[in-house]
């Protein structure tokens, strides 16, 4: 099992390996920013920048996805980290919308143990967006490729 | 109709067993209760005031024979034999019991149906005009933008946990038929002064207890930019909408806190960033999704018994008069089928109904069916030549009411009846109006109106939209209706206007009378629909006619 489950103080660490490489993992500052948080594409272009914390109080609250997703579409290369209650159902959301990892606390992962995580994981591959976005597609969708 | 690939299936399939697993999570404590509530909710499961309601989609408002036989079976086997059509082309199912929901869904998969995003805070079910593909003013089939908005927001990883829900609708025609500025965004699809094919954009309409018309943010979207655009505005309003207040969470309430104006801005800027991300073109994407599309086989016909039959018998000729509509070809007709029997829970269809619509869907009109935001079902493509025989079969199925358009063909919302939130009830004063004006025998010479009824301020009757709305609600324990006048659904969209003090339930039904009375005494000629009276003479006589005595005095 690829999937990483990591203690770190109170917290776990959700991590795998497998389904975000690109991301770069280096020294250098971690900046934490709360759900909703208003931020400017220039506030990421600090170089030293290496993990981005993004909290959220409830599980509901959607709004992180957005934020991450906006992170990345202004070029953030770094470390991505998803922190507060999550269920397993959204992790696959998470990785999709940019996050490389998730941090919950330990009583959130007992009652949702690692095989919960690593299963979710798979819903990842296949999903509507991904084929309506990407230029290379294979497959029955082939058909979805522009002329 | 849209033929599902591996994908799709594939797709349809998956999200079944995730849902057996969700389940499995509740019962074995993985996931807590309002966990599982947002997870049910997002595969259309409600907790009713009785009972679960199992919510299903009908996508854009089209299906063939074999599905509807499917909603039949599903009534049988795990129902109480009928389901409810609703305002925003679903079907629900007011008595399934947990433990058969994931054999339900199942079951929809079998024939490419799904309840995916029927409920929650997320993008539900893209509605569109029910005559896509047969109106004879469509300027394009708006159902193949629809289907690409469906993928598109199908589990779209950013926003499956909105503020709130959020509607989508769009019509092809300039006759709005799919009510667009009542929704979080509606599309009107239209050409520029080149000729090029695109869409009005329109946000941040809606009913519910503030009820908005919607603003235009674009006035033509090039086809190729659907998407990016649609993304923009959904990641403003996942970001910016309000978290605080359920009941200031929509889209409408951040357009009218923050400015028409600044939101535009906001989009428009978004707009840009995402244009890179989309790189495949909207409008190509539709031109693939279009040859999915299996477009029926008209045939060439003459119709000489059609017109026969139109002068001998005087029934028939009234049930072409209201419940017919032009088709794009000739030789064809669009069928209503009113679900608004007289005395009937508007909406409702037996399974027995939904078989024969399916039998006639199958021999007469190309194997498709269509559900109306009007609670009717639609027969799309009917050669007249064959319309005294489906006349027939309608009939003999209890489903020939002449009376789209009229004072019976009432929209009114499940209310105290099936619905946790409602204050009043809804059903039964629908069934109450159109039984009275049948014994009255008045219904056609009071001709076109629209009659709508919501349980409570959420509004999902539409009463804002009726020409004469009705509106549940409770005073100390006791039924209290408002009535609101001179609301439109078409394009040019107006909310009613209170009239004055509330009705009791009893005082209700001589209410109504009085207010239809003072119009057939007001009105020019038979010509002059009930609208149209209101317009020309004001408020003020209709709400003396509500109100006798002085009591109309107080009202603004
Ligand atoms: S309007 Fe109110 S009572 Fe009617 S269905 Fe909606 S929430 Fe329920």
């Amino acid at each position: 099992m690829s999937l990483e489950f990591t203690q770190d103080q109170n917290s776990i660490i959700v991590r795998d390996g497998k389904f975000c490489p690109p991301h770069e993992q280096k020294p250098g500052k971690t900046i934490e920013l709360k759900s909703g948080e208003n931020f400017t594409p220039a506030d990421f272009s600090d170089t030293d920048i290496a993990v981005i914390v993004i909290n959220v109080l409830a599980f509901n609250d959607g709004r992180a996805f957005s934020q991450a997703k906006k992170i990345r579409t202004s070029g953030f290369k770094g470390i991505l980290r998803l922190k507060g209650p999550v269920i397993a159902d959204q992790y696959p959301l998470a990785i999709r919308c940019g996050f490389d990892e998730l941090e919950i606390s330990a009583s959130e992962a007992k009652r949702q143990p690692q095989f919960q995580w690593s299963d979710a994981l798979k819903r990842t591959r296949d999903n509507y967006l991904t084929r309506l976005t990407e230029m290379e597609v294979n497959g029955d969708q082939s058909e979805l490729s522009p002329a | 109709m849209y033929a599902y690939n591996e994908f799709d299936q594939k797709f349809v399939r998956q999200r079944v067993s995730q849902f057996r697993e969700q389940i499995e999570k509740r019962l074995n404590g993985s996931l807590s209760e309002e966990e599982f509530r947002t997870l049910r909710l997002m595969n259309g499961l409600y907790l009713q005031l009785h009972a679960y309601m199992l919510r299903i989609a009908i996508p854009y408002g089209s299906l063939n024979s074999d599905q509807m036989r499917k909603f039949a079976y599903i009534a049988d086997r795990w129902d109480k034999g009928y389901g409810h059509f609703t305002t925003r082309q679903n079907i629900q199912f007011n008595w399934p019991k947990l433990e058969n929901v994931a054999d339900i869904l199942d079951a929809l998969a079998d024939v490419n149906m799904h309840a995916i995003q029927t409920s929650g805070n997320c993008v539900r079910n893209v509605t569109a005009d029910h005559f896509s593909g047969a109106s004879i003013d469509e300027i394009e089939d708006p159902r193949p933008s629809a289907e690409l908005l469906r993928q598109w927001s199908t589990d779209h990883p950013q926003f499956q946990y909105l503020p709130r829900k959020f509607k989508i609708a769009i019509t092809g025609s300039p006759n709005d038929r799919a009510v667009v500025k009542a929704h979080d965004i509606g599309l009107r699809i239209l050409r520029n002064q080149q000729g090029e094919v695109g869409y009005q954009v329109i946000i941040g309409g809606g009913l519910g207890r503030s009820p908005f018309v919607g603003h235009t943010i674009r006035e033509f979207l090039p086809k190729a930019d659907l998407l990016p655009y649609i993304e923009a505005i959904l990641q403003v309003y996942n970001l910016g909408g309000r978290r605080d207040n359920k009941y200031k969470a929509r889209i409408k309430i951040l357009v009218h806190e923050t400015g028409i104006e600044e939101i535009t801005r906001r989009v428009e800027e978004n707009f840009k960033l995402q244009k890179s991300e989309f790189q495949k073109p909207s409008d190509k994407l539709i031109a693939a999704i279009e040859k999915r599309f299996l477009a029926p086989d008209f045939e060439q016909s003459t119709y000489e018994n059609f017109e026969a039959e139109r002068s001998e018998s005087p029934q028939f000729d009234i049930f072409v008069k209201r419940n017919i509509a032009d088709h794009r070809r000739e030789n064809y007709a669009i069928v209503t089928v009113s679900l608004k029997n007289i005395g009937q829970t508007p909406g409702d269809a037996t399974s027995e109904q939904m078989r024969v619509l399916a039998d006639i869907a199958q021999r007469f009109s190309h194997d498709e069916l269509r559900i109306s935001h009007e609670q009717n079902i639609i027969l799309p493509h009917v050669q007249k030549r064959h319309l005294p025989e489906v006349y027939k079969l309608l009939q003999a199925a209890d489903l020939a009411s002449a009376n789209i358009g009229l004072i019976s063909d009432i929209i009114a919302c499940p209310g105290m009846d099936y619905c946790a939130l409602a204050t009043a009830r809804s059903i039964p004063v629908a069934k109450d109006i159109s039984r009275r004006f049948d014994e009255l025998k008045l219904e056609h010479e009071i001709g076109d109106i629209k009659l709508k009824i919501s349980g409570c301020i959420n509004a999902c009757g539409h009463h804002h939209l009726g020409h004469i709305g009705i509106l549940g609600l409770e005073k100390g324990g006791i039924e209290n209706y408002q009535i609101t006048l001179g609301g439109a659904a078409d394009l040019t969209m107006a909310i009613g206007k209170r009239a004055g003090r509330g009705f009791s339930a009893e005082e209700l039904l001589p209410a109504i009378e009085r207010l239809i009375g003072a119009y057939l005494d007001l009105r020019t000629s038979r010509e002059e629909v009930f609208l149209s009276s209101l317009k020309r003479l004001g408020h003020s006589p209709f709400i003396e006619a509500l109100y006798p005595k002085k009591e109309s005095q107080n009202v603004a």
